[in-house]
């Protein structure tokens, strides 16, 4: 029954992969999408938002508890056949590995435009490369090691965000749904992109040791990465004026910019030096799917050259193309968009399939 | 020998980006401590920056540079750049000085965008209005002072600590523009015969330019109206001209607000309600100060509403509102304020709003 024997991932490990893999890039700017959707009200679309992902997110561990042992992939390609499984699963992998062009090149531009202006990205990227193969050449368990490590070890970080709300007015939150429910409503879809994550409890699910508190362990990291939300977003509601708000493009970054060490000038070097470990906690588990999902789907025999394969190409395509705000910007909407079919849509559609599925099954045998 | 290849391929990355174009050597830089700007009798732009100099070889501690009739304040970089011993850097600058006179004609905000725009620049640099003239200023030199930029951020810090004057980051001087129910307040300092002073603040209306000047004493009431007081603010106050009760200073502490709104017959109506503690500093003329409590209360609290409310008409004739009363207008009466939120002055001149201190005299010292 056994079909991972040492590697196996601890419910807190599950709980802070998905977490990590919530809390990325999507922070920085999240204040201010909900703001420019619906204003100082945006924060009640986070709520919003958190519902449909914890929903999502029940749909999911229903159909993964009908084939405990088995990944998003094994799965397919027992639904769905080799051939029709085989596409379904490169879809995925293509999903999982746009999500890491995505975020990756989202983070290559934070950094070209606040902290290393004429440093090439390809350079960047090549120093974050080797890292990120260290952790995800080795299996899940290391991976969820380390995202469990790095939860921890930033913890300090959103603490640090609370510094400016002395000097905020709460007054600015007043009067709640000023415009009325509709654009409260309408702004929970950009929410989408913070809450992608969720999905890939297909692929950690089977590793799962404690397989009866997945449910338990997927709400719980919806919920954390619903409080990082809603803290950073009303942090910034109370600090910033709401007719100032959509101005900054990061306001995240803009929050810290005014705290001051009489040694250092500019604090958000340091934040975003350390945002890094953050970003990494994304990147990592879906480059982890989309490699892992390559050397099941070829039958290969492990997926570190997969990997190396891909780090590779990231350095290469940093080189010959490099990416500016607006097209980062169209980049993450595509990852929306595509994240809701993929995320929110498909395991609906699968849990039906696998109701189908098995009363088929059922009645061949009978 | 695969961890030596690694090890070999790691280092020479890292000397790669030593030598990247991201690397800043200090010599090499013209580093802006202080920035200022005016306008010539011709109403060109001027900017004038400080820098130190770090050689040993020169004599002077500061360099004044200044860019006659330039646009902007990056082409003023560039012609800082032309004279200046390294590459002009904006990252550390400490205060920004606005002439009065430029301050009246032109509105300051898009003059001051590659601060923002610019994620290099320091949005911590304290925005200062300067009355008189800003060359004089910049040129000023004296032997007892730390340079000047030093010199003029303590200055500022420590009269701010005082409670005497605003202090106006550039961050949150965007944040003041920005916000609709509030305008701009900035420190003003002059430069004397000898020394600088701060004589206070400065207002800016909406359109960013100036409006009106605030003395020391105005500022510590606007602070206290703002709820931006950290520490005890020292007031004076002369309860009677007669030659028996004359000055009396306190400082008010732990001041607690609540402001009522309402919205009555098209005008907005402002209720500030402050609680405070106030602690007897000195007293010059003979009084029984236990026996008096009641009525010293009594006396500072009138005084300090009327002076407060004599600060708010002053406020209205110019339009402006650094208190930031429009916010709780937009907060408790939306619908009323959106039809004002464009022309917030003109609905704040017309508003009614007062002031009821609640003073509570909490000690007067070690004697009677």
């Amino acid at each position: 029954m056994m079909k991972y024997p040492g590697n196996q991932i601890t419910l807190i490990q599950y709980i802070f992969i998905i977490t990590g893999t919530q809390v990325g890039i999507g922070i920085l700017t999240l204040p201010r999408l909900v703001a420019e959707g619906a204003g100082t009200d945006g924060w009640i679309s986070i709520l919003l938002g958190w519902l449909l992902a914890v929903t999502a997110s029940l749909v999911i561990i229903q159909v993964m508890r009908k084939n405990p042992t088995d990944t998003l992939f094994t799965i397919l390609r027992k639904y769905f056949g080799r051939w029709l499984g085989g596409a379904v699963s490169l879809a995925w992998i293509l999903y999982a590995a746009f999500a890491v062009l995505t975020v990756i090149y989202s983070f290559i531009n934070i950094i070209n435009t606040w902290l290393l202006p004429e440093t090439r990205s390809y350079i960047i990227m090549f120093f974050f490369a080797y890292p990120i193969y260290l952790v995800a050449a080795h299996g899940i368990r290391v991976v969820g090691r380390y995202s469990e490590f790095i939860f921890f070890f930033t913890f300090w970080m959103p603490v640090l965000l609370s510094i400016p709300v002395r000097e905020g007015k709460f007054v600015y939150l007043l009067p709640l749904l000023k415009e009325g429910i509709q654009p409260v409503l309408m702004t929970a879809k950009s929410t989408i992109l913070s809450f992608l994550g969720f999905e890939l409890a297909m692929i950690w699910y089977p590793f799962l040791r404690n397989k009866k508190a997945a449910a338990k362990g997927i709400i719980i990291a919806n919920t954390i990465s619903l409080v990082v939300f809603l803290h950073v977003t009303l942090v910034c509601f109370v600090y910033f004026s709401p007719d100032e708000i959509t101005n900054y493009i990061w306001p995240t970054l803009n929050i810290v910019k005014p705290i001051q060490i009489p040694f250092l000038e500019r604090f958000e070097i340091m934040f975003l030096s350390f945002y890094l470990f953050v970003i990494s906690t994304t990147v990592i588990p879906y480059l982890f799917t989309s490699v892992y999902g390559t050397s099941l789907v070829f039958g290969l025999k492990g997926h570190q050259n997969p990997l190396r394969i891909f780090l590779v190409v990231l350095i290469i395509l940093t080189y010959f193309l490099s990416v500016e705000y607006k097209q980062v910007e169209a980049l993450s909407q595509w990852w929306g968009n595509i994240g809701f079919v993929y995320a929110y849509i498909f395991p609906v559609l699968l849990l039906i399939y696998s109701f189908i599925f098995s009363r088929l099954k059922g009645r061949k045998k009978l | 020998m695969k961890k030596i290849l690694l090890l070999a391929v790691l280092l020479s990355a890292v000397l790669c980006t030593a030598c990247a174009a991201d690397s800043i050597n200090l010599e090499e830089t013209s580093l802006t401590l202080s920035l200022a700007m005016d306008l010539d009798e011709k109403g060109n732009l001027v900017v004038y920056q400080t820098n130190p100099i770090f050689s040993p070889e020169a004599k002077k501690k500061k360099d004044t540079l200044s860019a006659y009739n330039v646009l902007s304040l990056t082409q003023g970089n560039i012609v800082f750049d032309a004279v200046s011993n390294g590459n002009v850097v904006n990252g550390k600058t400490q205060v920004v000085l606005i002439g009065k006179n430029l301050l009246k004609q032109r509105n300051l905000f898009p003059l001051l965008d590659t601060f923002y725009r610019d994620p290099e620049n320091a949005v911590n640099a304290r925005l200062v209005a300067v009355d008189g003239a800003v060359k004089e200023l910049m040129n000023f030199d004296p032997e007892d002072k730390p340079r000047l930029a030093v010199y003029l951020a303590n200055l500022i810090d420590s009269t701010h600590r005082r409670e005497q004057t605003v202090k106006t980051e550039l961050g949150r001087y965007f944040h003041q523009t920005y916000e609709k129910g509030m305008t701009p307040s900035i420190t003003e300092i002059k430069k004397g015969p000898e020394e600088i002073l701060v004589t206070g603040t400065a207002l800016l209306d909406s359109s960013g330019k100036y409006a009106a000047s605030l003395n020391r004493q105005e500022s510590s009431l606007l602070l206290l109206l703002q709820q931006n007081v950290e520490k005890p603010v020292p007031f004076i106050f002369t309860l009677s001209a007669n030659q028996r009760e004359g000055e009396i200073s306190v400082n008010i502490n732990n001041v607690d607000y609540k402001i009522v709104t309402d919205y009555i017959g098209n005008k907005f109506y402002f209720d500030i309600q402050m609680d405070m503690d106030v602690f007897l500093m000195e007293r010059n003329f003979m009084i029984n100060t236990e026996e008096n409590l009641k009525k010293l209360n009594q006396k500072i609290e009138n005084l300090l509403k009327h002076e407060c409310e004599g600060l708010i008409a002053k406020l209205k004739e110019h339009q402006v509102d650094p208190i930031g009363l429009g916010i709780y207008a937009r907060g408790y009466h939306y619908q009323e304020w959106k039809m004002v939120e464009d022309n917030w002055g003109q609905a704040f001149s017309e508003a009614e709003i007062i002031v009821s201190p609640k003073v509570a005299i909490q000690s007067f010292g070690v004697i009677k």
